[in-house]
């Protein structure tokens, strides 16, 4: 339905919240399918610094220096659309926010960190 | 590009030096002026600590003008209030010494 | 539903936090050089302030989501990333501005040497920070700014002459060097408008968790707190105009700025401008490295706030600390802050328009918004001060370089 596929375009680089009301990320790329066959569908979300690398001239040069992952977000997932991507499972089952689990380690260190 | 960047250094590096006489003269009025009016609070009972660093900081500026003074009567003025300004940076709670000072630096501004 | 108290203490916060080092340097600048003249610039930036402050706070309290966030959807991710740089390296300058100032304003109090200040000022605003929770830190620093009203008391008693200082509130193109007078007006509205605040109280309401039932509270803080804030700025000018200008004493350093307290009011004035400039600069370097965090985080989509705790938002909590470091690394050097101020402040007015653009495109978004989208007067005065910020952002860096950095 184009309708639903306007509704994905319009998604990318919205906000990405899981099901505890965590920010997890931003929809960086998408995953079009059928766009061949005249039914065009958002198959997943693409986060990660690895998806910059389809976001133009700066996004490549961006993606090149930091090289990150990229995790697939199939459609199915996500719950309800506002001005963020709210997802139906954590971002712990969906490989998100990975950075804030290596950062935390560091920050956890000093006393008084969970002021 | 090449000669906006020498502008913009050259500009930002001369930037407090005065070559000009007339703003020079209104540098150094400036600062005795200044001078003049924290000698009269010092005189009156002001805070020690910020009587030192703010003659110290008026120092600092008139040192930042004085190198390019040609006028012999502007430099020997200026000279004067940086004198005026080391002694109450020195003796900031003295106020009968701060209250002559300020009647120096009232001259010196002109 | 916040009793009246709460919404005062708010307003309270707000205008003691109103001012930070930009303010008050180029307000006591702009007095000491053109008198009254240049007070109708001042309302200009508050009224700009307000305007898009209270539509940056709609925003959070409707979406729960902060302005940066807004910024990569409305630009993409290419130029989102050239405005998020931009916005960086600026709140950089800022930052180091503010720690450069609480050095300078230690110094006055302690005669204790400017570079151990210069630690010690870092450290403490760190530790303030990592131990205190968000309201308090705002509600601490903009109670204790609140001693910044002396110079509305200085400005009375120094007997201005009235009549001149009603005309100041009449757009002119003042008396003097023209490019000087330009630098001002741009200098004026540029600190009053600068990018830090906007993004600060934005991600300020989520930190608060605003609802849509807070929109009173932030038309409340935003109109009587940032009015009554104005009122600062006016006093400083006002005040060094009536002390400074005719005795031809230039203002640029901040010891100036004290002196223009005790002049009228003895020990008791400088006492109370020290602290309160203290708290005011305090306050910025804090709200100016936070919003440094809170552009980064909500660009890349990772957790942030001070309200999810400092392990809750690890990579926010980083870059804060980053933040700061760096603002110090830059004034370490010895570079002159009042200078760093002033650049700060100029090169701030030539990012403004991207701050502002996406803020009103987000303002209109009724996915975002619903039906509290902008409405025909917000939108008005919206768009007026696009205008003037598009103008100003043009005319900065040239006026910076023919006015000799407002020295003529």
């Amino acid at each position: 339905m184009s309708s639903a596929f306007d509704l994905g375009l319009g998604v990318l680089d919205h906000a990405l919240v899981d099901s505890e009301g965590r920010r997890c990320g931003k929809v960086d790329d998408l995953e079009l399918e059928g766009v061949r066959d005249g039914n065009p569908r958002v198959a997943a979300i693409l986060t990660g610094p690895s998806a910059w690398s389809g976001r133009g001239r700066i996004g490549r040069v961006v993606a090149a220096i930091v090289r990150g992952r990229l995790v697939r977000i199939p459609w199915s997932e996500v719950d309800r659309l506002d001005s963020a991507v709210h997802l139906r499972k954590t971002a712990k089952e969906l490989g998100l926010g990975r950075g804030d689990v290596r950062a935390a380690k560091l920050v956890e260190r000093i006393p008084g960190s969970s002021l | 590009m090449r000669r906006a960047v020498a502008v913009a250094v050259v500009f930002l590096t001369g930037c407090g030096a005065p070559e000009d006489p007339a703003k020079q003269a209104d540098d150094v009025h400036s600062v005795a002026a200044e001078g003049a009016l924290l000698a009269h609070e010092a005189s009156e009972d002001s805070l020690d600590a910020f009587t030192t660093e703010h003659a110290k900081a008026l120092r600092k500026l008139l040192g930042q003008v004085r190198p390019a003074i040609e006028d012999a009567e502007l430099a020997r003025r200026a000279d004067g209030v940086d004198a005026a300004l080391a002694a109450l940076a020195d003796h900031p709670g003295d106020r009968r010494r701060a209250a002559v000072l300020e009647r120096r630096l009232e001259e010196l501004a002109g | 539903m916040k009793s009246v108290f709460s919404i005062a203490l708010g307003i309270l916060a707000a205008i003691g936090g109103f001012v930070d080092i930009g303010d008050i340097i180029f307000n006591v600048a702009a007095g000491a050089t053109f008198g009254y003249q240049l007070l109708w610039a001042v309302v200009v930036g508050v009224g700009g302030i307000i305007t898009y402050a209270e539509m940056c706070g709609r925003v959070a309290a409707v979406s729960g989501s902060a302005v940066f966030d807004a910024v990569r959807e409305r630009l993409g991710f290419g130029v989102g990333l050239i405005a998020l740089v931009a916005a960086e390296l600026v709140n950089l300058l800022t930052i180091a501005a503010e720690i450069g100032g609480i050095a300078i304003v230690l110094q006055l109090l302690s005669g204790l040497p400017y570079r151990v200040l210069l630690v010690l000022a870092v450290l403490a605003l760190g530790l303030v920070l990592w131990l205190m929770p968000f309201e308090w830190i705002e509600r601490v620093f903009g109670y204790c700014g609140l001693a910044l009203l002396v110079f509305a008391v200085a400005a009375i008693k120094l007997h201005p002459d009235w009549n001149a200082v009603a005309h100041g509130f009449v757009p002119s193109t003042g008396t003097g060097n023209g490019w000087v007078y330009a630098y001002f007006v741009v200098g004026l509205v540029g600190a009053a408008m600068i990018p830090y605040e906007v993004y600060f109280y934005s991600s300020g309401a989520v930190e608060e968790q605003w609802t849509a039932k807070d929109l009173g509270v932030n038309r409340a803080n935003v109109l009587v707190g940032y009015s009554l804030g104005g009122i600062l700025s006016f006093a400083l000018m006002i005040s060094a105009g009536a002390l400074l200008l005719p005795q031809g004493i230039q203002g640029e350093l901040l010891g100036t700025v004290a002196l223009v307290a005790e002049a009228p009011l003895g020990q008791i004035g400088l006492i109370l401008a020290l602290v309160g400039a203290l708290a005011a600069i305090s306050g910025a370097a804090i709200d100016s490295s936070f919003s440094g965090a809170y552009s980064i985080a909500q660009f890349f989509g990772w957790e942030w706030g001070k309200y999810r705790h400092n392990s809750g938002a690890p990579r926010f909590t980083l870059a804060w600390m980053v933040m700061l470091v760096l603002g110090f690394l830059i004034v370490v050097t010895g570079v002159d802050p009042i200078m760093v101020t002033e650049l700060s402040v100029i090169f701030s007015v030539v990012a403004l328009p991207l701050t502002y653009v996406p803020i009103l495109l987000v303002a209109n978004d009724r996915a975002y918004m619903g039906r509290y989208a902008n409405g025909r007067f917000a939108n008005l005065a919206g768009g007026f001060y696009l205008l003037v910020v598009f103008v100003i952002a043009v005319a900065a860096v040239p006026l910076l370089l023919l006015s000799n950095m407002g020295q003529g």
